[in-house]
């Protein structure tokens, strides 16, 4: 049995227990993930780190991204921190070795100078604005952080956690986060980063990462009630759940969505084979990453053409699939994941659509004329693929559930993108780009960091 | 010569040996695959590309050969799923589910109606150990109210038993549950009383409870028997099976075997009934096939969690083979209760199969109404 111990970060101590502790439902026999149970000590050493609301304050902008970017040298592949954290997140999410290290690549590149400038003036209008006032208008404009933000973190991508942390540093707020039980090492690992730079540094001293049962509305309360703003990742339950529970705080919410992929009819009329290969390179790609659990995963696919064309197009998304798995693997998947697939494949037997698998269960591949057919989704890199005369029929059937739609070729990306945004899609991008958020665009329809401060102006 | 379905159902059929129902099952079964592969077109298709035929079920293992539809097919399906001709389908029942807002839809002929009051008066009557059908308070809807398989089911089910509709209250009118109504009409009823109804139709009590100081609302101690069924993940009050259970009894003043739930399923138009052991036990004339979740063709052993397939020989107008997406394992020992067969356990669901069951509609169906209310206000 491979046991992994996750500490609670409280005010830059990582408390480790033998004793009080919780044993996390986990899919895999072979390990067992235990955290130390939340104690009302906790809450109150947690509380008490609001007492640095006014030294993460005076910081200036430079200070927090220069620290910021000391982490990052100290994540660099390689390091013996990020080592140890990969072998875990392996171990404690289900994810392929492979998947881990293309997430925490990810978690190094977004700690870069540039992107954190840059996510500052984008979001903010201007790089300066949390540390002087700004002339705008008719005003000299300023942001002050919310205060304390709470972070209700999910686990389906490593990302997520380090993402909303490093928005409410970046903001100069106390930083609470909720850790998923879906991953629960990442983020654990990644803050004790900033206990090797500096124990002492304001930002080390007021984030802190706990975890309790979702269940636990009691403890989430507390939580609420010395909190000034929620940011809330995962399902639709979770979100319902902060939403009902958030005691008049702004809540900001990410997920859960879907992606959804175009494909034109320029893609048949080439007559380039290897264009069609490449489109459906790109296809793979966006499906496999984080086995299709993150919002932005596609499910659907609408092929502008007739139902050869979508049997053409499977054949080589499902040779692109094989290609990206060698790469990406899929990782280990508990029995509930494994058994709504095949629940789906029978389904779809029955219904009479087309199915195209692997005996490896790497993939699958469901051709359907029918959107009804597709409601049910089990992830598992699963995309249905609904042929389409024109891309007007599959319009109508993408609304706000929709985070990002991928078009090829991306020049129609200009006729359809202000229907898509106006039904409610956030997102529009060429395909194989469905993973990757470009620095400094807005998120959910919003700019987060813009919501998680208070905007003051003075004249 | 062998005995009529209708025949076994006046023995004691949950007493029969494992061998006598391994050899029912297989009779009964075999018979239903074979009119159903005859006569449903689209179940037709479904077994030959998976290259199945009747013929192919010669013991009882062959089972498995019987090919299982996902219950969401019958939703999904453009036509109603039938075995019969369409004419002779005089009643569709629903159940819904999380993923989409159209019901499932399970049709029924005549023959099928009826045997739907026999079928289950006997195995509740035996299964919930009720020797007195004397009065019974349904917390649901009436029939005229509800077209879900827990409400018109289960009333066929429970007159099957032997209530008599003067002695049947439907505790649930134009969407309103009046609890201290309710608790006048239950001391002015003849004993012992049995009430039923979906988990969430226990919490006006409950919370009635709550708010007195948590003191019994009620004494029933030795003149009730509680039933709970419908599925225990509600649309919006999560509270588990144990956590109500204690609350129940509390609230009712009775002893917690006293209180026992049901695998209600509307794929099989039954609800398989929890005895004082809390086991749910599997009558000869259902199945219960548990599928390996990485190839449904294969049936798992007893004891291995794996999705639920559940079976009824009897239903003539539709493949009663359904996939439920829930996710569960079986025994096949006897019970300490003394009866045999099979008894199944639930886990779970299957991740993607979005919640399905009557409790889920029933309680959309009542806060439809009750938001209407509000509204009037």
């Amino acid at each position: 049995m491979n046991k992994i111990k996750i500490p609670f970060i409280i005010g830059g101590e990582t408390i480790n227990r033998e004793e009080n502790t919780e044993k996390i439902d986990f899919h895999k026999k072979s390990v067992e993930i235990s955290t130390p149970v939340l104690t009302p000590e906790d809450l109150e050493k947690i509380k008490k780190t609001q007492e640095y609301k006014k030294s993460l304050h005076d910081l200036n902008s430079e200070e927090i991204i220069s620290f910021l970017t000391k982490a990052k040298e100290k994540w660099k592949k390689g390091s013996n921190l990020r080592e140890e954290a990969g072998k875990k997140i392996t171990q404690a999410t289900g994810y392929s070795p492979e998947m881990v290290d293309f997430a925490l690549q990810q978690i190094e590149d977004i700690l870069s100078r540039d992107y954190l400038e840059l996510l500052l003036k984008s979001e903010l209008g201007n790089k300066e604005m949390m540390d002087s006032w700004v002339e705008k208008g008719e005003a000299y404009v300023h942001c002050q952080p919310a205060g304390t933000v709470l972070h209700i973190l999910s686990g389906n991508a490593p990302l997520i956690g380090i993402i909303s942390l490093l928005r409410g540093l970046l903001t100069k707020n106390i930083n609470i986060l909720k850790m998923s039980s879906g991953d629960l090492v990442t983020l654990s690992h990644f803050i004790q980063i900033f206990q090797e730079i500096d124990p002492d540094h304001p930002i080390t001293k007021s984030i802190s990462a706990v975890y309790w049962k979702s269940s636990g509305l009691e403890t989430l309360n507390q939580f609420v009630e010395i909190s000034d703003l929620l940011c809330v990742w995962g399902g639709g339950e979770a979100v319902e759940t902060i939403k009902n529970n958030s005691q008049g705080k702004e809540v900001l919410e990410f997920g859960p969505r879907r992606g959804v992929q175009l494909i034109g009819k320029e893609v048949f009329q080439n007559k380039n084979p290897e264009y069609l290969k490449g489109v459906a390179r790109k296809g793979a790609h966006d499906l496999v990453v984080f086995d299709q659990e993150a919002c932005f995963s596609p499910q659907v696919c609408f092929i502008e053409g007739n139902w050869e064309e979508a049997k053409k197009y499977a054949s080589e998304l499902k040779k692109g699939l094989e290609e990206e798995n060698s790469r990406l693997p899929k990782g280990e998947k508990n029995l509930q994941s494994v058994a709504a697939v095949e629940h789906l494949k029978a389904y779809s037997t029955f219904l009479g659509n087309e199915i195209l698998d692997s005996p490896q269960k790497d993939h699958m591949i469901v051709i359907t004329e029918k959107v009804k057919h597709t409601k049910s989704h089990p992830l598992g890199r699963t995309l249905f693929i609904i042929p389409v005369e024109d891309f007007s029929e599959a319009i109508k059937e993408i609304g706000e559930e929709t985070q990002v739609v991928a078009i090829e070729p991306f020049s129609r990306a200009y006729e359809l993108r202000e229907e898509l945004t106006l039904n409610g899609v956030d997102r529009i991008t060429h395909l194989g780009k469905m993973p990757y958020f470009a620095a400094g665009a807005p998120h959910e329809g919003i700019y987060p960091l813009s919501r998680m401060v208070r905007w003051v102006k003075s004249r | 010569m062998a005995k009529k379905f209708e025949d076994l159902l006046k023995e004691d059929f949950f007493r029969f040996s494992l061998e006598e129902i391994k050899d029912l099952k297989l009779r009964f079964f075999r018979e239903a695959f074979r009119h159903h592969y005859n006569n449903c077109l689209e179940y037709k298709k479904y077994c030959d590309f998976y290259k199945t035929k009747p013929e192919d079920i010669k013991t009882y293992d062959d089972l498995e050969k019987i090919q299982p539809v996902p219950a969401d097919a019958f939703r999904d399906s453009d036509n109603l799923i039938l075995s019969v001709p369409r004419e002779e389908v005089v009643e569709i029942f629903t159940t819904s589910s999380t993923t989409s807002p159209n019901p499932v839809r399970y049709a029924y002929n005549q023959e099928d109606y009826e045997m739907i009051s026999k079928i289950n008066g006997v195995l509740w009557k035996d299964g919930y150990d009720i020797p007195d059908a004397r009065s019974l308070l349904f917390l649901a809807p009436s029939p005229e109210e509800s077209d879900t398989g827990l409400v018109k089911g289960g009333y066929l089910g429970w007159k099957g038993v032997g209530f008599k509709d003067e002695n049947i209250i439907f505790g649930v009118k134009n969407g309103n549950l009046d609890v201290d109504d309710l608790l006048e009409k239950i001391e002015n009823s003849p004993k012992p009383i049995t009430i039923y109804g979906p988990p969430f139709a226990y919490l006006p009590f409950t919370e009635k409870w709550k708010q007195q100081g948590e003191k019994p609302l009620i004494d029933l101690n030795g003149k009730s028997r509680f039933i709970t069924t419908g599925g225990w993940k509600g649309v919006k009050h999560d509270i588990s099976k144990e956590e109500l259970k204690e609350q129940i009894a509390k609230t009712f003043n009775v002893d917690p075997s006293e209180i026992r739930d049901g695998y209600g399923s509307t794929d099989i138009m039954t609800m398989l009934p929890e005895c004082g052991q809390q086991r749910k036990h599997v009558p000869f004339w259902n199945h219960v096939s548990v599928r390996d979740p990485e190839d449904t063709s294969k049936e798992l052993g007893p004891d291995k969690e794996g999705l639920i397939v559940l079976m009824a020989s009897w239903p003539q107008a539709y493949p009663a083979f359904c996939m439920t997406g829930d996710m569960g394992f079986i025994k096949e020992e006897d019970c300490p209760c003394g009866r045999k067969g099979q008894t199944v356990e639930i886990t779970g669901r299957a991740k993607g199969a979005g919640a399905r069951g009557c409790a889920i509609r029933l309680e959309q169906f009542m806060e439809a109404i009750q938001s209407k209310d509000a509204f009037d206000f």
